[in-house]
């Protein structure tokens, strides 16, 4: 750690990755339509997206196994666009790990400096030292095969970060991995990450996995970002409905409803009741009469004899410190979480329910573009 | 994990199995009607003369050092076949009846989420054990079908010397014919079907699960379904193109026997076989045949969604059919029975012979002076055949690895066009191409050389070669090359740092192929390469030197001869073989 961490701190190896217009079709279809991307130094940034998005194909090209079609990719200032990986000086960690199975462990992570044309004590002292950092020590003469899945994934990190890459790309690298073991990485990858300082670059389709390692996040959709900011930010405010709905767990409740004036004041309609809309929040103004999409987190949604909205309960799940309550809607299921242990006789007891919403949790979208009306 | 590289009994023993039924081709059997005698052989180790006088049977084995040596050669497989057989059937029905395996089946039965973890891994690798086992017994079965179907011929012309049809003296010539060319044939295509199968036994373990939520039984599960998975894959359909190609049993009349060159003897006898098997048996190889289509046509779209409902409902149907553990274990009983009995005669047939340990006198030298006294070149031969061998194999290999691997990784026009034709190539009999190349080799000066017969060899190997090996560049996951191109390797680095080593199963079992090709090759030699007989290869040497000199086979030299021509591929199986266990692939991606 100490030399990786001396190499880190003299700044050199940091890197800002510039994406610019870039454009990856295979045959006709538009894996990726002009990206637009500046990754910070130091930053862990996250690619998160349902699969097919293009996130994967993204981090392919920044890692040059993927040539696009059109735009460019620049390291600080150098244009790597069509250089081949072996000249990005990039460390990769693969979902499926891909450790060379023919070599041992000590191998598989003196591999590429060897390519690098380090002299042998060198590379035995890097070896040792970053089997140290993921308590790799005792494996080191063991074959992959021999290893458990999460000792592999280390393996893999350890071939990244051996070789004081100027950027780490990470390829769903949990996703082989059982809940309790990804916790443990997650961890690990963000220590090692903090430490070394070396701009990051992490594509997942789960948005826990998003929210909770990166400083910022680019929610990707059919080969375009949606939104790019920090987890907090596109929790809070998406930019549409689709980032709204894809980020937070459970899914956020969207319905339609229409904007209509009363008394002065924007109303939104829904099958379920009506919320007055705060005109200095949203841009609601112009349109009075049309419908919208109105969104509202789970976790915001209060149990309250003075709500607005009402609905009927017929799902009750007690996780403990919350609960789930689920109420089948005309415009679909409407989940609540309410903090707090509910018993399973609460539905009986409460047929009907009132929620109410702060005015600054509610998201509303255009009908047409699902922008966020947001101001 | 046990460490897959070390050589263990197990190896030698799959080498030696895969080496043994190489050398017995076939059968013959010669009548003199002169005498009345009728000479047999049997898969070619052990032979005896029955005479006829008058009422009086007489029998007598003609004892000699080769044919007791190939006797035990013989013996020691079949043992050693059963023994493989056993074990690996034991280790599938007794993880298949474990209480894991329940479990795990009752949880797939509950959930229905085949997540990836160890026990996973541990039931694929059980079911390539079974199907290996599956293919064993196949193969096994097949055989000794065949080879009772060939007793049968044996000994009822045996004791009918008037009725003999095949045994016949012509113009003076005596009239020799391999009685049975299926067995030959599958003989021959047994062991490389059972290094191919080895080499490639990954297959999606999901239509096995399909088997086991569907709760089939176990015969069914590593008998049926193993052979039914393991079918799809290449290697078997080669075999079965192969085996209605087969042109060994036309090379041995031709050109030096009265028979008519274009007979096809192997459809004659699959003819022989159905008609005394009954057409239960015409129709089961029919069906069979027409699954193999089917899967082929599987593999080829395995895309869509109708054939896996098929194949689902064949699960089902089977399921229904055949699900219990009793039948399972009459069907194994008998098996081994059936194999049993084939050992106890071998084994009775030798001991009962005098001299039975007798060995050649003289000890080893590059010439050998056989029984009527003349000299020998076996050295020569052997030289002559391993250089062109090799040249075949190390031209073939690189050949084959640059095509695969461009065919497995990059995209190009006309790129499955090209892959149609390589195994397009495969379907045709080899012995159509042997004029045009005859026409083609005279313009090039190429008869009559080493050279030119190994290039008429690589014609062969090279596309079978490439189509092995770009199965097996298939099956290693992208993602390596790509971990090594990001490591700092360039892709021509990436892929002999990486890929190479990981291949060395495949790439083992491709040079063994294309060695073997040569090896056993006869009918090019014969047409391409008229040489004097210091410079013979060891096919043409075995069949010019130990047959013609002689009125039949000179059974002893011959035998001794074809126990040092196998004694070489033995070592080389031996060797190569610990590289054809597979598993060197896995780990290194995710489980």
């Amino acid at each position: 750690m100490q030399v990786l961490l001396q190499e880190a701190s003299r700044g050199d190896i940091m890197t800002r990755i510039q994406l610019e217009n870039l454009t990856k079709r295979f045959g006709q279809e538009n894996a990726v339509s002009t990206l637009n991307l500046d990754i910070h130094d130091g930053e862990f940034l996250v690619l998160v997206g349902p699969s097919g998005c293009g996130k994967s194909t993204t981090l392919r090209m920044i890692a040059g196994l993927e040539t696009p079609t059109s735009g460019s990719i620049i390291f600080d200032d150098r244009a790597v666009t069509h250089l081949p990986p072996r000249e990005r000086n990039i460390g990769m960690v693969f979902q499926s790990y891909a450790l060379y199975p023919h070599m041992t462990i000590r191998e598989n992570l003196a591999f590429g400096l060897r390519l690098k044309g380090m002299d042998r004590r060198t590379i035995i002292e890097k070896v040792e030292e970053t089997a140290g950092i993921l308590g790799l020590a005792e494996h080191l003469d063991k074959k992959p095969a021999q290893l458990s899945g999460g000792q592999r994934q280390r393996v893999a990190l350890g071939r990244a970060i051996i070789r004081n890459p100027s950027c780490f790309l990470f390829d769903e690298p949990l996703s082989n991995l059982d809940a309790k073991l990804r916790v443990q990485m997650r961890a690990e990858i963000q220590r090692i990450q903090k430490r070394t300082g070396i701009t990051s670059i992490y594509v997942t389709h789960d948005q826990v996995e998003a929210m909770s390692m990166a400083n910022r996040i680019s929610v990707m959709s059919k080969g375009i970002i949606q939104q790019v900011g920090s987890p907090t930010e596109v929790y809070l405010r998406p930019d549409n409905k689709f980032v709204a709905s894809f980020i937070g767990s459970p899914e956020m409740n969207i319905m339609e409803g229409t904007l209509i004036e009363k008394d002065g004041k924007v109303i939104v309609e829904t099958d379920i009741g009506t919320r007055e809309i705060n005109d200095k929040l949203f841009d609601v103004k112009d349109r009075v009469g049309k419908k919208v999409y109105l969104g509202m987190r789970p976790e915001h949604l209060e149990i309250s004899k003075a709500g607005t909205f009402t609905v009927r309960p017929d799902v009750i799940e007690p996780l403990g410190s919350d609960t789930f309550l689920y109420a089948d809607t005309p415009n679909g299921l409407l989940a609540i979480r309410h903090k707090g242990l509910l018993t399973e006789s609460y539905i009986e007891e409460n047929p009907e329910i009132q929620l109410k919403i702060g005015e600054g949790d509610l998201h509303l979208f255009d009908y047409e573009t699902e922008l966020s009306l947001r101001i | 994990m046990e460490n897959k590289f070390k050589l263990q009994l197990t190896d030698i023993v799959v080498a030696i199995l895969m080496i043994i039924p190489w050398s017995i081709h076939g059968g013959s059997t010669s009548t003199d009607k002169l005498s009345g005698s009728v000479d047999l052989t049997i898969l070619q180790f052990w032979l005896y003369r029955i005479t006829i006088s008058g009422d009086e049977r007489r029998v007598e084995f003609l004892t000699g050092r080769g044919d007791v040596l190939y006797g035990f050669f013989f013996v020691f497989a079949t043992i050693l076949f059963t023994y493989v057989a056993i074990i690996r059937i034991w280790r599938a029905i007794s993880y298949f009846l474990s209480d894991k395996t329940l479990t795990r089946i009752y949880l797939l039965k509950r959930n229905l989420t085949f997540s990836k973890d160890d026990s996973d891994i541990e039931i694929n690798r059980e079911l390539n054990t079974a199907s290996t086992a599956a293919a064993l017994l196949f193969s096994t079965i097949f055989m000794v079908l065949t080879s009772l179907f060939a007793y049968r011929d044996v000994f009822q012309n045996a004791y009918d010397v008037q009725g003999v049809e095949w045994g016949k003296i012509v113009d003076g010539t005596l009239l020799i014919k391999y009685f049975f060319p299926t067995g030959t044939s599958i003989t021959s295509l047994y062991p490389i079907a059972i290094v191919l199968l080895l080499v490639g036994m990954t297959y999606e373990a999901s239509s096995d699960r399909y088997a086991f939520v569907n709760s089939i039984g176990n015969f069914i599960r590593f008998g049926i379904i193993g052979l039914f998975v393991v079918i799809s894959i290449f290697p078997l359909i080669w075999v079965l193109i192969v085996s209605v190609n087969e042109q060994r049993t036309i090379q041995a009349g031709f050109p030096l026997w009265p028979l008519d060159p274009t007979r096809k003897l192997n459809f004659d006898s699959y003819e022989r076989f159905f008609h005394f098997t009954g057409s239960w048996m015409a129709w089961g190889y029919f069906i069979f045949s027409g699954l193999v289509g089917f899967l082929i046509y599987h593999q080829l779209n395995n895309s869509g969604k109708w054939q896996d409902r098929i194949q689902g409902f064949i699960y089902d149907k089977i399921s229904n059919k055949f699900g219990s553990n009793r039948n399972t274990s009459l069907i194994f009983l008998i098996m081994m029975l059936v194999e049993f009995t084939a050992f106890i005669t071998s084994i009775s047939m030798i001991v009962t012979q005098e001299n039975f340990l007798g060995l050649p006198p003289g000890g080893f030298t590059w010439t050998l002076i056989d029984s009527t006294g003349s000299v020998r070149h076996i050295g020569n031969w052997f030289i002559v055949t391993t250089i062109i061998c090799t040249g075949v194999s190390v031209y073939g290999l690189i050949m084959a690895c640059l095509s695969a691997y461009a065919l497995s990784r990059f995209n190009f026009p006309a790129k499955n066009g090209f892959i149609s034709v390589v195994l397009g190539t495969q379907m045709f009999p080899g012995i159509i191409l042997l004029l045009p190349l005859l026409v083609m080799w005279n313009e090039l000066k190429l008869t009559n050389s080493i050279f030119g017969l190994t290039l008429a060899y690589a014609t062969f190997a090279v596309p079978f070669s490439t189509f092995m090996m770009k199965g097996y560049f298939d099956s290693i996951p992208k993602d390596l090359e790509e971990a090594a191109m990001v490591d700092g390797s360039t892709h021509l680095g990436a892929f002999t740092r990486v890929i190479l080593p990981i291949s060395l199963p495949g790439l083992a079992s491709t040079f063994l192929f294309s060695f073997l090709t040569g090896y056993t090759e006869y009918l090019l030699a014969l047409t391409l390469y008229q040489a004097p007989e210091p410079e013979y290869t060891i096919s043409l040497a075995l069949i010019n030197v130990f047959r013609t000199d002689l009125q039949y086979y000179y059974f002893p030299d011959l035998a001794l001869f074809s126990i040092i021509v196998a004694l070489p591929i033995l070592l080389i199986f031996v060797y190569l073989q610990k590289f054809l266990i597979a598993g060197l692939a896995s780990g290194g991606i995710k489980g």
